[in-house]
């Protein structure tokens, strides 16, 4: 069977689609012929040139990432793709697709199922029940609409024990690093904290999943050695286990990789020794969660960290000869304008530049989160009555303590102290 | 990433619709059914330019084009276009105001959805609106405002150069185009736009970085409704060079058709984004001209094309906002001067950039490179030994200390140079150049079995091939001076073989064949030696002496006479020559 993966940033510029990679390299160990698609800002296709390209490989599952920002531009390819190769199965997966409720299936009518659980585990099954012919039996993990009317989600997907058991995109030659300018990474997922603004918890079910060490550092030497040198990780804490990040970052500096990374930890699991070895290991930047300067607006997120915390392991990464990145947000539960101006002036005497991640942005509403859940409890008010099912808050809210017009002043002083004009690399 | 991808060309990105109106109706309709089935070749995020000659055809042209384009952008939910109709201001705005909310409520469903998909609009509408001559350009700002009210962005353009109140608009906030000298009517906004176009492209690369400044323009393929024809870009249409029919336009906009030829691509750039200037002037837009200039000028240099990057620089020092930019694009413009051999004008460059620079080591260091290469020796050495003074990081201190070593070699302050070539050494560039330096120094100064040396380490290190010929020819240089007149033909030979043009080359090794007494060979050395230079006396009377020796007596008198007659103090000459009339009883 022909599997077509896609990904579309409509407002950035393409990346590598590691989660797409994953399914693909599941897919093609299935037997599956897999194509991938990473498009963004700068891709040049037309809507005829794609139509062309969908016909000629005629896939039978289609699967797209979905998110917030790009669900609308999802529904309209799966329209295409639909009309293209009317037999194919469409299915959306990623976080948007995650935590959707079922009936947002009707305001998407191409799409055939939505994917729930961990993708690879997910993936396989519904590729065989597609190739089946589709029986109308609930797939593990997946939402779709039931013959006799509704939708059905079927039992949670059985996942493999170790994440070593699903093949790598890269070492299976899927995804080919010499042909990337940066290679994303995804060495770990999960997190076992619970802050209230972030759908990973609930995702993940407050567990971290992780590829062996010896398993992450074939992968970091395969890419490294492959491609640009340049690698960017998309674990949500790269330190979470340390005896498995200095392993990790021990064999990286001792196979001499000459890699440049870019990675992500929480600062309460950073100290002067990890960060050296960072250093010693090509890190060039480490990026940390601060979300806000005031310790009572974080204890409102359930973000269990100090900013002292942060603001210590942000002096010992510097001092390490690490650039750091600060994420941090603004219109939080709880948060006035003058915290939120005191997270800037934070950051900015914590010596971080205020530029790619570390320009502050809106809290985004996301499904799958607690306060998706129940904004009012958060006192998140929403600025419209009605939201086109597939769309989560998003930015469209105020909040009890600050109003849209507080919530601008505070986005304009991060644009005015910004050094790129507040350009957020990642969102 | 293997198997990603769409393959295939990359469509076009946009394309100009020259709409005349003059078929009639049924001709509209038949085109507007074309332009149809055109749409969904374009790029999916795409600019639809959309020009005509008069109010009222370009008032239906804009509105037949923006039908056409929702239809497509409703069918397909993914794309987006930026309309971009041209339009007139009259002379009395407020006739106008009808247009504008027509024009308004063409785009306002879009605006509907990206509120509801909490998006951007998927049609924006960006008029080009032509200023009446008459129309003040205040009035004009104003409309500019009242467009941008209604979530449009328009461009005002001005046929006559800049508007008089350009000061108006240079907030940055209302964009300009201003037609290029000469230039009215349709060809006048082709010619405007083109060079817009240009402009953000090269603008976009430099902001991307890595990009190749110079590749072609993300083409604007034109389709003439008129004519009926199409043009693969705007260039080719404001020349009338023609790609083919209305048929031709699937294949231009699916960029199926062939690219047109690389160089002239890169000279329509460059002149593009020079008349892009009074446009960006009037629109507040310097800065971002004044940076396109300077990368642009670098990018020139870096393709050899030092004439074009001096004119970039050159721009990019007039639009110079602060001393530290200035001084940024005075170092490249002296940089090509340099390159281009007008080190007068290059020294002249940095001197200026020097006095607004917070490195003056940098501009001192490039100061010296100009007037060595000017042959102001002691001059060059100061600012050579002012650069190593100086706390500068960009200053490359292993090229200073060579060049101002050279200086040395070149004043006969052999030891000075010996000195700064040993430091180079200790610092671990030894390098084919430095040893023969070195070697150089060791002859001056009488020590030819040591420059022996110094020239074969030279030689071992693989110098470049127009240093082959003078490493060479300094080896058999000192191995004449130690009298190894065999082995110092051997490596002339070798010398003059890779630089047949060495007149010094011939007339050692002529002199090597005298002391061997190989007289006929030294003639045919020296004979070369003065094709090389017939005014030489030195070879003259050298070719004389190993004609007498031949007992060529009447030759070598010939010889002689001419060595004499070209310098009548040369006493090599002058003495054999009386000899040898002598013998004949003169």
């Amino acid at each position: 069977m022909r599997a077509l993966l896609v990904e579309l940033n409509p407002s950035s510029q393409p990346v590598t689609p590691i989660a797409l990679g994953c399914l693909g390299a599941v897919l093609e160990a299935g037997g599956h012929e897999v194509r991938i698609l990473g498009l963004g800002a700068s891709s040049r296709f037309s809507p005829a040139s794609l139509a062309r390209f969908v016909q000629d490989f005629a896939p039978r599952l289609v699967g797209f990432s979905a998110y917030q920002r790009n669900i609308f531009h999802v529904k309209a390819l799966a329209a295409l793709v639909k009309e293209a190769a009317p037999g194919a199965a469409i299915i959306l997966g990623g976080p948007q697709a995650a935590f959707l409720p079922e009936s947002s299936l009707e305001a998407l009518p191409d799409v055939d199922y939505l994917c729930r659980g961990e993708g690879e585990a997910v993936i396989g099954v519904l590729a065989e029940a597609i190739a089946a012919g589709g029986n109308g039996a609930a797939v593990p993990g997946a939402t779709a609409r039931a013959p006799c009317g509704g939708y059905a989600t079927g039992a949670a997907p059985a996942l493999a024990k170790s994440l070593d058991d699903y093949p790598s995109p890269w070492l299976s030659g899927l995804l080919d690093p010499s042909e990337l300018d940066e290679a994303i990474m995804l060495t770990s997922r999960g997190c076992a904290h619970d802050c209230v603004f972030c759908h990973t918890p609930r995702a993940s079910g407050r567990s971290v999943r992780s590829l062996s060490p010896e398993r992450a550092v074939a992968e970091i030497a395969y890419v490294a050695r492959r491609g640009s040198g340049r690698l960017w990780f998309a674990d949500p804490d790269f330190a979470f286990d340390r005896r498995r990040a200095l392993f990790i970052l021990e064999e990286v500096a001792r196979q001499d990789l000459r890699a440049a990374l870019w990675l992500e930890a929480r600062a309460d699991h950073l100290d002067p020794e990890l960060l050296a070895l960072m250093k010693r290991a090509g890190v060039h930047t480490v990026a940390m969660g601060l979300e806000s300067a005031s310790a009572d607006t974080c204890r409102q997120l359930g973000k269990s960290l100090d900013p002292e915390r942060v603001r210590l392991a942000a002096r010992q990464a510097l001092a390490a000869g690490l650039d750091v990145e600060l994420f941090s947000q603004f219109a939080l539960p709880q948060e006035r304008r003058e915290d939120a101006l005191c997270t800037l002036r934070f950051v900015q005497e914590a010596g971080v530049k205020i530029r790619g991640n570390s320009n502050a942005q809106q809290m985004h509403v996301y499904f799958g989160s607690k306060i998706c859940a129940d904004p009012a409890r958060y006192g998140i008010r929403p600025l419209r009555a009605r939201f086109d099912p597939c769309l989560s808050l998003g930015t469209e809210f105020e909040t009890e303590w600050m109003t849209r017009g507080e919530i601008e002043s505070v986005q304009a002083a991060w644009r005015a102290a910004s050094q790129d004009g507040g350009k957020r690399v990642v969102s | 990433m293997k198997r990603a991808g769409l393959p295939g060309p990359p469509p076009s990105a946009g394309v100009v619709l020259a709409l005349s109106g003059r078929g009639g109706k049924r001709a509209r309709g038949k085109f507007l059914g074309r332009l149809a089935a055109l749409l969904p070749r374009l790029n999916w995020l795409s600019d639809v330019y959309v020009l005509a000659e008069g109010e009222a055809a370009r008032q239906a042209a804009a509105f037949d084009v923006l039908r056409a384009a929702s239809d497509h952008l409703a069918r397909c939910k993914f794309a987006a276009l930026r309309v971009r109709p041209l339009l007139t201001m009259s002379s009395a705005p407020a006739a106008d105001l009808a247009i504008w909310e027509r024009l308004a409520s063409c785009a306002a469903p879009f605006q509907h959805e990206a509120y509801e998909h909490c998006a951007e609009p998927r049609l924006l509408l960006l008029p080009i609106i032509e200023v009446a001559a008459r129309a003040s350009p205040l009035a004009a700002a104003s409309t500019a405002c009242f467009l941008r009210e209604r979530l449009m962005r328009p461009t005002l353009y001005f046929e006559g150069g800049p508007p008089p109140a350009a000061a108006a608009f240079q907030d940055g906030e209302i964009d300009v185009l201003v037609a290029p000298e000469r230039d009215a009517g349709l060809s006048g906004v082709a010619r405007a736009i083109r060079a817009r176009h240009a402009f953000e492209g090269v603008l976009r690369r430099v902001e991307e970085g890595g990009a190749d400044l110079l590749a072609p323009c993300g083409r604007l393929p034109v389709i003439d409704e008129e004519e009926g024809r199409c043009h693969a870009c705007l260039a080719r249409f404001e020349s009338g060079a023609e790609d083919g029919g209305l048929d031709a336009a699937a294949a231009l906009l699916d960029g199926r058709a062939a690219a047109p030829e690389a160089a002239g691509c890169r000279a329509c750039v460059h002149a593009a984004c020079a008349d892009a200037e009074p446009s960006l002037a009037a629109s507040g837009r310097l800065a971002e001209a004044r940076q396109v200039f300077l990368r642009l000028g670098v990018a020139c240099s870096r393709a050899g094309d030092h004439a074009r990057g001096e004119e970039n620089a050159r721009r990019a020092v007039a639009l110079a906002a602060s001393g530290e930019e200035r001084a940024a694009a005075l170092l490249h413009q002296g940089l090509c001067l340099l390159s281009l051999g007008r080190p007068g004008a290059a020294e002249e460059a940095f001197a200026q950039g020097a006095r607004g620079s917070a490195d003056p080591g940098l501009f001192a260091f490039h100061r010296g490179r100009a007037c060595f290469a000017r042959q102001e020796d002691r001059a060059a050495a100061g600012f050579f030994e002012s650069a190593l003074r100086s706390p500068s990081r960009e200053v490359p201190e292993g090229d200073v200390l060579y060049e101002l070593a050279l200086c040395r070699v070149r004043l006969e302050e052999l030891a000075e140079a010996r000195r700064l070539l040993e430091r180079l050494l200790a610092a671990g560039r030894a390098s084919a150049p430095v040893f023969l330096y070195l070697g150089v120094c060791d002859r001056g100064e009488g020590r030819s079995a040591a420059a022996l040396d110094r020239f074969r380490q030279a030689l071992a290190l693989g110098p470049e091939r127009a240093d082959l010929a003078r490493v060479r020819f300094f080896i058999g240089a000192c191995l004449k001076d130690l009298e190894r007149y065999d082995e110092a033909i051997a490596e002339l030979s070798l010398a003059v073989a890779a630089d047949p043009g060495d007149g010094a080359g011939h007339n050692l090794l002529g002199f090597c064949f005298y002391k061997t007494k190989r007289h006929a060979e030294a003639v045919a050395c020296f004979r070369r030696a003065l094709e090389i230079d017939p005014t030489s006396a030195i070879d003259h009377a050298n070719l004389g002496s190993n004609l007498r020796d031949l007992g060529r007596t009447e030759e070598a008198i010939a010889a002689y006479e001419t060595a004499h007659a070209l310098d009548p103090r040369h006493a090599f000459a002058r003495a054999p020559l009386a000899r040898l009339r002598e013998e004949r009883g003169q």
